[in-house]
Order: structure tokens, then sequence, then C-alpha cells
């Protein structure tokens, strides 16, 4: 298993991080979903195991959103109310679907 | 004619070269002009700049505007001052209206308007500002042109040499929209770009032409990285705004593998954002190059400290980008991997209204005022509640006092007459008879709890001895006033490059309210009178200013280059978004 939990379904792109995504993990957060990310028409971000995310996480976030193009390409499920609040007040959530 | 190979592609080289030593033989030509022009100007700026307003008025007679105030029987400044008002973008606004969407014409200026600019940085619809063709001519002539002549004359004077030929790494984006009638709408930097620069720019820029003139979504930071490194001998690294350049370096530090790979393969990474029509032109034109991939990786591996720039664009002369005061704590990244010795150049004074100075030498951090760009007024600033008079008495250039601070008023040449800009200027010397000037603040940024009046600039000052005291550099910082604690007081936020233990808030906190009340008396006045409270402390989390600009650039459909820096938070869903992105 990957360090964030990525998965792959078809075309679509199934990333699970635990714990904390901040500026010291963030880059690898990066990379791993970059990785992956070819050929793909959804990610499905899964915060059921994620207890904060911090700006340079949320900038992760806002690039796969940028890459994938498509308003809503990008999945937020199972965030915790405070990473919800946070994903709506920089209105990121606009930008994405939420499950 | 098709070569195959190898030799092909060192004709190629051989050409381009060619070219490229004509365009720079061309541009520095041009320059060397420009300078003149404006040294010229500055020994008889008063007279300049008074001739200026009566050919505007002579030109403009006839216009609605000029009618209106019957410019035809104008003789004197006093005569103008007396008649015309003092405007705002909002006296302009229906007569836009009717020339962008009517297509009318002699409402405000008699010249033909061949553009509009969009106002950079702000939120809600962006504000059209009409550029006629001498408007623009002036935008053109002296908005980068200088560069060659200011930079060369830096190196002949310092170290007995020129600045070679070579090619410009651009980091904007000259994206335009047509209007109803017709005219373009886009940034100012994208009006100066006509047929002619569209032409020779293969031959003096990193990137193609198509890279600067998508209108789609594109990963415009990747285009710009993945061309500049390709091109050795890149002499200038330019963009309006300075944070867009350490935005790039700090990409190319990450992504360099990605890079020197597409280099070697001569392709553009596919899982890069950009329109398909976009991509297909690039990649039709790239040609692999393993030869500069190998000396890439060779330095790239050495590592990202301060000789990077250098050690892989050896003919680096200097980086041209509006650097100074709000933005300087980027300047001092961006030196990381710059080193000290490469000039900093920052530019003109320059906004959609006008170009209103240039700096006359790298490292200056003030401007000459140009007195042919627009005729100039200043309101004296002495921080009372009567700056805000309409009625306001203003000064001209040959009143103007070093060491002052003053409103800038302009009369441009694009139908704007006696408008406020809402910058604060302070005067300090002057080059022949035209003032040099720096920018000290915006008067929409000015923030007042209890009757003091605290600016952007005293905010910088005290972040500066912040960061002197304290020892923890800022990468960028913002206030804003709360009036909902009792009593009020200021909420200072500020992003630190690394972060600052929790046994140091104290400290930390302790310095910060020392400092802005050294910066401003009136603060310090008040808090010390007991009508405001002690200031607040935010540490942001890593990063939080630059996912603000990505999310705002996002979000508005802009580029980085029209973004200009947050300073004060006056709204409350920009407040909760910073407070949220707390260290804790």
């Amino acid at each position: 298993m990957s360090a964030f939990n990525t998965t792959i379904d078809g075309t679509t792109l199934l990333v699970a991080p635990v714990g904390q995504i901040d500026a010291s993990n963030a880059p690898a957060f990066q990379d791993e979903v970059n990785e992956s990310l070819a050929g793909k028409s959804k990610v499905v971000f899964d915060f059921a195991n994620l207890e904060y995310i911090s700006s340079a996480g949320l900038r992760v976030l806002l690039a796969t959103q940028k890459a994938l193009g498509a308003p809503g390409a990008v999945h937020v499920r199972n965030a915790s109310a405070d990473i919800m609040e946070v994903l709506t007040v920089t209105k990121l959530a606009q930008f994405m679907t939420i499950e | 004619m098709n070569i195959p190979g190898t030799v092909g592609q060192a004709f190629a080289s051989v050409a381009k070269g060619q070219m490229n030593h004509v365009i720079s033989a061309v541009l520095k030509q041009r320059s060397y002009k420009v300078l003149h022009a404006a040294d010229a100007s500055s020994r008889v700026a008063e007279q300049v700049n008074r001739d200026l307003l009566f050919r505007l008025l002579e030109d403009n007679k006839s216009t609605e505007y000029g009618k209106k105030y019957d410019f035809a029987t104008i003789q004197d400044v006093d005569t103008y001052r007396e008649r015309v008002p003092l405007t705002t973008y909002e006296d302009y606004e229906e007569y836009i209206d009717r020339m962008t969407e009517q297509g009318e014409k002699n409402l405000l200026t008699a010249y033909p308007v061949v553009y509009y600019a969009s106002t950079s940085g702000t939120s809600g619809a962006p504000k059209k500002i009409p550029v006629s063709d001498k408007g623009l001519e002036v935008f053109r002539n002296y908005s980068s042109s200088m560069f060659y002549s200011v930079v060369s004359e830096f190196y002949k004077n310092t170290m007995l040499k020129n600045v070679p030929d070579g090619y410009w790494l651009a980091v904007m984006n000259f994206a335009q929209t047509p209007l109803p009638d017709g005219t373009m709408f886009g940034s100012i930097s994208a009006a100066c770009l006509n047929d002619e620069a569209l032409k020779a720019m293969p031959h003096f820029s990193s990137a193609p032409p198509e890279v600067f003139s998508c209108t789609g979504s594109a990963n415009f930071k990747y285009l710009h990285a993945r061309y500049g490194i390709a091109q050795r001998n890149v002499t200038q690294i330019t963009g309006p705004y300075i944070p867009a350049l350490l935005d790039l370096m700090n990409y190319i530090k990450d992504e360099w593998k990605m890079l020197v790979q597409d280099i070697r393969e001569g392709t553009i990474n596919p899982d890069v954002l950009m329109p398909d029509e976009l991509r297909a032109k690039l990649e039709a034109a790239l040609e692999p190059d393993p030869k500069r991939a190998d000396e890439l990786q060779r330095e790239f591996e050495k590592g990202f400290d301060k000789t990077i720039m250098r050690r892989i664009w050896p003919k680096l002369s200097a980086i041209s980008s509006i650097w100074a005061g709000n933005f300087s704590s980027y300047a001092r990244k961006l030196q990381e991997y710059s080193g000290r010795s490469i000039p900093y150049y920052t530019m003109s004074y320059v906004s959609s209204e006008g170009i209103f100075g240039v700096a006359r030498h790298p490292h200056d951090q003030c401007y000459v005022m140009l007195p042919q760009s627009c005729f100039f007024e200043f309101i004296p600033v002495n921080g009372k509640s009567d700056d805000d008079d309409p009625n306001a008495k203003t000064v001209l250039l040959d009143e103007l006092q070093e060491g002052k601070d003053y409103e800038l008023v302009i009369t441009n040449q694009s139908g704007f007459y006696r408008y406020r800009m809402g910058d604060v200027i302070r005067v300090i010397g002057f080059y022949n008879e035209s003032p040099m000037i720096t920018f000290k603040y915006r008067k929409k940024n000015i923030v007042s709890i209890a009757g003091e009046k605290f600016t952007e600039d005293h905010l910088l000052s005290a972040v500066r001895s912040f960061e002197r005291k304290t020892g923890i550099n800022v990468i960028d910082f913002c206030m804003y006033p709360d009036r909902d604690a009792e009593p009020g007081r200021y909420v200072v936020l500020v992003e630190p490059e690394e972060v600052v233990p929790s046994e140091r808030y104290d400290e930390c906190k302790a310095i910060m309210a020392e400092e802005l009340a050294r910066a401003s008396t009136s603060y310090a006045h008040y808090v010390a009178g007991g009508n405001m409270g002690e200031p607040k402390l935010i540490f942001l989390q890593k990063e939080t200013f630059q996912f603000h600009r990505e999310m705002k650039m996002y979000e508005m459909g802009i580029n980085e280059n029209q973004l200009k820096p947050v300073r004060v938070l006056d709204k409350p869903d920009l407040i909760k978004f910073f407070t949220l992105l707390e260290e804790k």
C-alpha cells in the first residue's frame, strides 16, 4: 500500500490519506497523486482517516482539480466537520463534488 | 527546405542566434532612445508637463467631456483646476459603458480608444480603463523598453561590460477578450504586445508567442519553466510582480526531473493541463535536446543554492520585476536562487491608467516621474480627515517638497481628467526637474478604528522590524481591524518561513505590539489611552498566501500578474479564509 493509500479503479483514482497533511508531507502527497493521474477523469479523496489538512495540503487538492479540468471532477468524501469547514470557507468545495 | 538531423538543427540554431542578435540590437537601440527621451524630459519636466495638459485640452475640446467643462476656453492651469472636478472611476463608468456597449466615440477622448485595460487584484467585476493610441504609445515606450539601457549602464559602470544578447524569460500572459464594440480587453501588459513584437518574439523570448496568448486553461507555470530552462542564453527574467518569479523558481526546484525529461525528449508532459490545440502546436515545433538536458540535470543535481540561476543561465544579467516595498520579502527569497550579484530592476511605476515613472538604475527602489506621460497634480497628505475632500487643493510638479507625501492625481492621454489614483507617494528627491518618488500606500488600505490612520506602509515597517528583532523570516503578512473586540484592536497575520515554536508566541506578540506602536504614533496614542486594545498576532500555516493566490486565480480566471498583495482584509469572507488557516 502506498503512503497515501492510492488505488486505481478504471479512470478513477482513489486517495485515502491517514493522519495529517501539512507542509512536511504535502510534496510527497502531490507526487503520489500526480504519478497516478494520467488518464484519470475523476479523483476521489476519502478523508475518513484524515485528521488535519493545512494550506500546503489544500494546494494539492486545488492542483488536482486544475489538472483534471472539469469542475466537480475531484470528489471529497467522509470529511470531518473541521476539514469540511476549511473546504467551504476557502471556496474549494465550490469546485468539487462533496459526497 | 527541410534539412534533416543534427545538421538541420545546427543550421536552425545559427539562424536563430543571428536573428536574436539583430532583434537584441534593435531593442538596445530603442532602449537608449527611450532613456535619452526620459532624461531630456526630466530636464524641463515642468514645461513638458504643462505643454502636455494644453495639448490634451486642445485635442479634446470637442469631446462630450471637453464641451461639458468647456476645455476650449481654458487658458491656464488654475482655470483647469477650478473648472474640472477631481474624479474617480465612477465618474467615467457611464461614458465607458456607452463606449464599450454602443461603440460611441468622442465622449472622453478624441483619440481612438484601442484597448480597455482591466484593473488588477480586485474582487468583483473588473473595471474597464480606456487606453487610447497615444496612451498606449507611452506604455509601449516606457514600460519595459528601458531595461537594456539602464542595465547596460549599470554593467558598464561597474564591470566595464555590456549586457549580452540573449533571450527573455517572461512570466506573463497576454490573453485578451473582445468587448461588444470589438475592442480588446485585458491586462495593460497584453496591450503592449503589438503585431511587430509578436513577430519578433520567437527571436527574443524563451517561450513561443502561443504560450503568452493562450486564453484557455493551461499550466502556464510549467510552460514558462519548460521553455525557460531549455534556453541557455536567458539574459533577463521578467514579470510584472516578483511573487510570480519566485513561484517559477520554486516550481523548477520541485519539478525539475519532469522538466528535464521533457527537454531531453522534446515533449510536453501529457499530464500538464493545456488546450489540445496549443499542445499540438507546441509539440510540432519541439526538438529533443539531450545536450541541454544533461547540462541541466548536472546542475540541478548539485542543488538549488544561490548559484543555481547563474549555473543554468550563465548570461543572466538582470531580474526585472516590481520587487520593492511590499514585495521585498519575495525578492529576498528569490535571492536564495539568484545570489546578490544579479541586479534586480524594478522597472516602472505603472497602472492601467498610465505609466507614471521609471526606475533609473537597477537596485533603485524609487521612480523618476515621466512628465510626458500624464499631467500630474498632487494632493498633500497630512493625515487629517480632510484628505478625502472632493475639492481638495492640488499642487504641481514644481511645488513638491522633498520628504513629503502626496496623493497622485492624473490627467492621462486616454480620457481621464484630474483622476484620483488613490496612491500615496513620497517625494525623495529630484532627478533634474523630475521628482523621484517611492510608492507608500493605497488610500483604500488605510485602517482606522479610533480615529488613527494606519497604512500598509506602517505595517510593512512594523513587520520588517519584527523580523530583525525576532530573527523570524516573514514570507507575507496582512492585517484587519477587529471592531468586534472591546476595545477595538488590530489583528496582524504573519506567515513565517518556518513554524514558530509556541513557547515564543508571547515574546513575538509583545515585539509586534511594540513595532506597530513605533510605526505609527497616532496608533500608539490610541492604544496608550485605552481607546484601542493590544494587537493580536496570528501565525499562518506555511504556504497560506500561495494557496490564497492560487485560489483567487482559479476562481477569477486571472493570472498571477493581475494580483496585488493582500495587505488589509476588508471582507468577512477574506478574514475567515485567513484566520481559519492559523498555525496551531
